[in-house]
């Protein structure tokens, strides 16, 4: 009989060595390029025939959107890199041109994708018979929807040299006929160093201090739910939404991300190397996510001075 | 002087007349009652010496008169009569001396009685005394005489020279030599004061200063420094004569002197041809550009999963217990199977040295101990005991390791036990029991684990172990011998990861091996064998979610836990038969080894199949001290043990991997210690195990036999043997390693337009050249420099966000291994100092890894969204002290 070799030992020890280079590498938390950090749905969970409103969280640096375009399909239609844009891609660009909304959308149908645009279509509608071929377990289950989002930067008076970075992301949207469908979290207050922060305001901060950052959700966002595990046995859960943390300078003092029900971020106000004595500008986001598919976000403006 | 010789016959009849004690005459017809038998005979108390004859003296006439003797109860010589004459005035003063013997009186069981015997009185020429200085040297007197011992090792010496030399350093004025058991005697030495001198190729030169005394023999016990420790151990130089075409057999006293290597002989494996440098901190055996699952580790023939310790600095036995390491690169017999790579065979030592020994060391890693001796009335007790255990987790927990707030406590601990019954029966039993532990927990710190998904929160633990125990019989039958090694195993491995991560898997193994050599004359050596081996094993896989709902994008919130467990069993008995066939007259110009094995594997509810191995090689001699070799092979290897899972529990349909390896060779004394050689290679890989590609699409097992591979090279080797004050090597080899897993197109293409890529263990280059320095005073000095082809690997090419998840799915190349790591090189160190006392030596050693700090990158970490990546290197500069010591009583 062979005999089986541990290689278990051999990734904990190249991830002790990992952590010896990372902090050279750019960080997820650091905003330097175009990113798509959330897509939101409301409903979190849309009904056949019912619409739900999508929005995203786009951001980069220093520039607006140019373009954000929304696909969607399937999520059985789709891989680990989400929709297959493969077809999409074959099409004559210089056709579409010329082609009316109505007429791409046709198109699109006929290809088996969901919307198209530069912005989602709002409300989004999915199909009422979307469920009907499944069974009521089915249903209470549903189906994923995959939306896949491409972000292009408006780059227009920058440097002729610089890259134009787009972003792709993808989000699952579950579409059920549950009982008790979800919600998304709601990301209410925002303190800092336990003092409550305005909406909209932007926060003056002395550089090289830090500062705890602690977004608080409304409570009776955070669901108790059931879910029918693989044994079919029904277990009562409790929702652990997930935050994380992005900004355009600065940095956390140990991880940008948290688990509920610990929340705060450790954020250390360092205005970079390149920043003179003048102020600094700065916009923190925090993400959340329920990992049901519902998310929030929080954005807020810092002064470093 | 006279020397008499004395026979004394048995008693043949009691006296008639001693018994004439009123029995009954009536009794028997004769008249005469039947003598008692004696029990006890007559034995001569006092002897008279008779004057030797003048008649006979003149003559130079020796001789010997046979005489009766009449003995009464009193044992006094009552009359004596000639029976033989001798002449010569013999016959009278023979039995003129008789009559003055005493003896202790015959019995029979009423007592003393009176006897007759035969008694031969016999008469020599006393040798003619000569004076001292007219005998020959041969019939001097013994005056000196001593014994030469071994210092450090307190082993006595044999074939040691033992001189008082002359003014004339060629002619000595007294010589002899020790025999085997290190003692010496010098015959008609004078009295007087005298310098004895003690030598021998390869033990220092000692002069000692020895007071001969009239009339006395003079004692002298000479201690003597060995300027080669550890030659004892050395099982031999390249062996030649071997059965498999390339054996690179490594003396320990090579391995004690490799610098970087700790002393460890498994670890020198890979400074020789062949054995490509292992990725950091994993210590896996990479053999002819092979998968580190395809070769074999073996103690006694036994095979053992792992052969380092954590980190692959420290194998997992103690290199003091070890008689030999035997790295089979490739061409090996039909004895070993289920490999397609290579495979090392570690021996144990089985005898205890006669003297009893302790000895020590300890160096940055870990320390430990072995005690060897022999007990009992006849030292017919061999005993061994090691253990060995790491203390990086000691040191670390006060320094605590940062990286990103992780702290990491290895730690390995290692033992072995021997015992030997050693006495006259031609049965040899030599048992071991031998076993390691290796432990590694990397502690979260709370930050991380607050921040973290509660299913990855908390500490990563892993613990692994091996336990055997083996008996080792060998019985010689005729022309037979008949060699027998059962076994019995443990091996187990736990991961786990927070509170829902656990993989767990234990195994019991049975392994029997058996051989029977039949040699009937010097030209052939017939041997038919089996390596049996079976058993069953258990596991338990706990996850936070079920594999299958990845593929499904369930969304995480909603995952199930997901657990497996079973117990697999398994069995395989392999048969082989195998010949070495000498047809010449001379034994070693031509050797052919053809053999055969089949191999056969069942694994319960899974599969079951069958394949045989032909194999040849050969080897000849074109010349004086050139050889040529080669031979070729087909090698099956069965499945892991993990490529036959199937979610559903059904079977899987898997066979064998195939390795089809053909080698061509040559090997050249260039002069006395100086060897070459060349050998070229070619290994074809067929019915790999590769990924299904039809599993997204409903297939069910996960693997199929559709791999293909190819694997060439060159091999070179110049080494000098360790004689002398220098030894070292110079290998290089150049070869290429790759696989196809896919030849049909089934996957997406991966390498060229036909799906061969550069397999992940390919070195192209691997030159290494090693060196060690015997300097005064037991100073020894000794370099390692080793270059090779940086490891390939594919570059990702950025990735798209999965904003439920929050990480990035990376593209990566199409081009599979189409970069490399920047090559690595590096230069190791080593200084020795060594003490040597009469009973045990105490040794000082300075290892200095990677001496000019090469950045040798092991790996490339990528960022969040692989769009940067960095080389990740692997150890800096090293230093690591020990000592060692040893202590013979």
């Amino acid at each position: 009989m062979p005999i089986p070799k541990t290689p278990a030992a051999i990734s904990a020890l190249l991830l002790l060595l990992a952590g010896c280079g990372a902090e050279t590498l750019s960080q997820s938390y650091e905003i330097d390029r175009t990113r798509i950090l959330a897509v939101k749905s409301e409903p979190a969970e849309p009904v056949p025939g019912q619409p739900a409103q999508l929005s995203a969280l786009v951001v980069h640096p220093t520039y607006e959107m140019e373009a954000v375009t929304w696909i969607g399909c399937l999520a059985s239609a789709a891989d680990a890199f989400g929709c297959d844009l493969s077809a999409v891609e074959s099409l004559d660009a210089d056709a579409l041109e010329t082609m009316t909304d109505e007429e791409i959308a046709e198109l699109l149908d006929s290809l088996e994708y969901f919307g198209i645009g530069e912005s989602p279509i709002n409300p989004y509608l999915p199909d009422a018979a979307l469920l009907n071929e499944l069974t009521e377990e089915e249903r209470d289950e549903g189906l994923n929807l995959l939306v896949t989002l491409t972000a292009i930067p408006n780059t227009q008076g920058a440097p002729l040299d610089e890259e134009i970075d787009v972003e792709i992301a993808y989000k699952r949207i579950p579409i059920s006929l549950a009982s008790t469908p979800n919600e998304n979290p709601v990301i209410a207050r925002l303190l800092i160093d336990g003092q409550e922060v305005a909406p909209g305001g932007t926060i003056t901060l002395t550089r090289e201090q830090t500062y705890a950052i602690e977004p608080l959700f409304d409570e009776a966002s955070i669901q108790t739910y059931s879910f029918t595990n693989d044994d079919g046995d029904e277990e009562t859960r409790t929702e652990e939404p997930y935050l994380t943390f992005y900004m355009t300078h600065g940095a956390p003092a140990t991880n940008p991300y948290s688990l509920y029900p610990y929340t705060t971020m450790e954020y250390v106000a360092d205005p970079g190397e390149d920043a003179g004595d003048e102020p600094v500008d700065v916009t923190l986001w925090i993400v959340a996510r329920d990992r049901r598919g519902g998310m929030d976000w929080w954005t807020q403006k810092l002064r470093i001075e | 002087m006279l020397s008499l010789l004395l026979a004394l016959l048995p008693a043949l009849t009691p006296d008639a007349a001693a018994q004439d004690d009123g029995a009954d005459p009536g009794a028997g017809d004769t008249g005469l009652e039947e003598p008692l038998p004696l029990l006890k005979l007559p034995e001569l108390l006092e002897f008279n010496q008779a004057p030797y004859p003048p008649e006979a003296e003149e003559a130079g006439v020796e001789g010997s008169v046979l005489l009766l003797l009449e003995i009464d109860e009193a044992g006094v010589v009552v009359s004596a009569e000639v029976l033989e004459p001798a002449g010569y005035g013999f016959d009278e003063a023979a039995m003129e001396a008789a009559q003055g013997f005493l003896f202790s009186p015959a019995e029979d069981e009423t007592g003393p009685v009176p006897v007759i015997i035969e008694f031969a009185y016999g008469f020599e020429l006393a040798e003619e005394e000569i004076p001292v200085e007219e005998l020959a040297p041969e019939d001097l007197p013994v005056t000196l005489e001593g014994l030469v011992v071994e210092m450090g090792t307190s082993q006595e010496l044999a074939e040691m020279a033992v001189i008082i030399p002359s003014d004339d350093p060629e002619v000595p004025l007294f010589e002899t030599a020790t025999d085997k058991s290190g003692a010496f005697s010098l015959r008609g030495v004078p009295p007087g004061t005298w310098t004895l001198k003690v030598m021998r190729p390869g033990w220092e030169i000692r002069e000692f200063e020895v007071e001969v005394v009239e009339g006395e023999v003079t004692q002298a016990k000479i201690w003597v420094k060995n300027l080669d420790y550890g030659a004892n151990e050395a099982v031999g130089l390249y062996r030649r004569e071997t059965e498999e075409i390339t054996r690179r057999t490594i003396t320990m006293q090579e391995v004690r002197r490799v610098p970087g290597t700790f002393g460890d002989p498994i670890r020198v494996i890979q400074s020789l041809p062949g054995a490509a440098r292992s990725p950091f901190g994993t210590g896996v055996l990479i053999i002819r550009g092979s998968n580190p699952e395809d070769s074999g580790v073996y103690i006694e023939g036994i095979r053992i999963p792992l052969i380092y310790h954590l980190g692959g600095y420290s194998s997992v036995f103690n290199p003091d217990l070890i008689e030999s390491v035997d790295y089979l690169p490739g061409g090996y017999g039909v004895q070993y199977g289920r490999t397609m790579g290579g495979a090392i065979d570690v021996k144990m030592k089985e005898e205890a040295p006669e003297k009893q020994r302790l000895s020590w060391s300890t160096d940055l890693l870990d320390s430990g101990g072995l005690y060897e001796g022999r007990h009992g009335k006849d030292g017919q007790h061999h005993v061994g005991v090691a253990a060995r255990r790491s203390y990086i987790d000691l040191v670390l927990a006060p320094i605590q390791r940062q990286s990103g707030g992780f702290t990491a406590s290895p730690r390995w601990f290692d033992y072995q036990l021997r015992y030997r019954y050693d006495n006259e029966n031609p049965t040899d039993i030599t048992a071991f029991v031998f076993g390691f532990r290796d432990q590694l927990l990397v502690s979260t710190p709370d930050s991380f684990a607050q921040g973290t998904d509660s299913d990855f929160q908390g500490d990563i633990g892993v613990d692994y172990g091996t336990h055997r125990g083996l008996v080792k019989i060998q019985r010689p039958v005729g022309d037979w011998t008949l060699k027998l090694i059962p076994s019995f195993g443990v091996d187990y491995s736990y991961t786990g990861f927070g509170d829902t991560l656990s993989l767990e898997l234990t195994q019991y193994t049975i392994e029997v091996r058996a051989e029977a050599p039949w040699k009937p004359n010097d030209h052939l050596e017939l041997t038919p064998g089996v390596d049996f081996i079976g058993g069953w094993a258990t596991y338990a896989f706990e996850l936070p979610f079920n594999p299958d709902d990845l593929i499904d994008f369930d969304p995480i919130g909603e995952r199930n836990e997901f657990d497996i467990n079973g117990t697999q069993s398994g069995w395989g008995p392999d048969f082989y038969a195998k010949a070495a066939i000498r047809p010449l007259d001379d034994p070693e110009a031509l050797l052919l080894l053809p053999g055969i094995r089949l191999n056969y594997v069942n694994i319960p509810g899974q599969y079951s199949i069958l394949a045989p191995d032909p194999r040849f090689t050969f080897r000849a001699r074109l010349a004086d001290g050139m050889f040529i070799k080669g031979g070729s092979g087909l090698y099956h290897q069965p499945p892991q043990p993990f490529e036959s899972y199937r979610p559903d529990g059904l079977g899987v349909d898997l066979g064998y991997e195939r390795a089809w390896a053909s080698a061509l060779g040559w090997e050249q004394q260039l002069i006395p210690g100086l060897n070459a050689e060349l050998e070229g290679f070619y290994k074809a890989l067929t019915g790999q195990i590769v990924a299904n590609p039809n599993i997204a699409s409903g297939a069910d097992q996960y693997y199929v036999n559709d791999g293909l591979g190819r694997i060439y090279g060159l091999e070179f080797i110049l080494r000098r043997d360790p004689v002398g004050k220098f030894f070292g090597w110079l290998s290089y080899t150049l070869s290429r390693s790759e696989r196809n897993d896919s030849p049909d197109g089934d996957m997406s293409p991966f390498g060229d337009e036909e799906g061969w890529y550069t397999y992940d263990f390919d070195q192209t280059h691997i030159a290494t050249a090693v060196g060690s320095y015997r300097l005064p005073w037991e100073i020894e000095f000794g370099g390692r420099f080793q270059y090779v082809t940086g490891n390939p690997y594919t570059p990702y090419e950025g990735g798209i966000y999965d904003i439920d998840q929050d990480s990035y799915f990376a593209f990566q190349s199409a081009d599979r291994n189409g970069e490399r790591l920047a090559p690595y090189s590096a230069l190791d160190l080593r200084i020795s100092k060594r003490w040597v006392f009469k009973r045990g030596w105490f040794e000082l050693y300075m290892d200095a890894l990677n001496v000019y700090k090469g950045e040798n990158p092991e790996f490339t970490l990528d960022n969040y969204d692989y769009t940067e990546s960095r080389y990740i290197g692997g150890l800096p500069f090293i230093p690591s002290p020990g000592f060692s010591f040893e202590w013979n009583f």
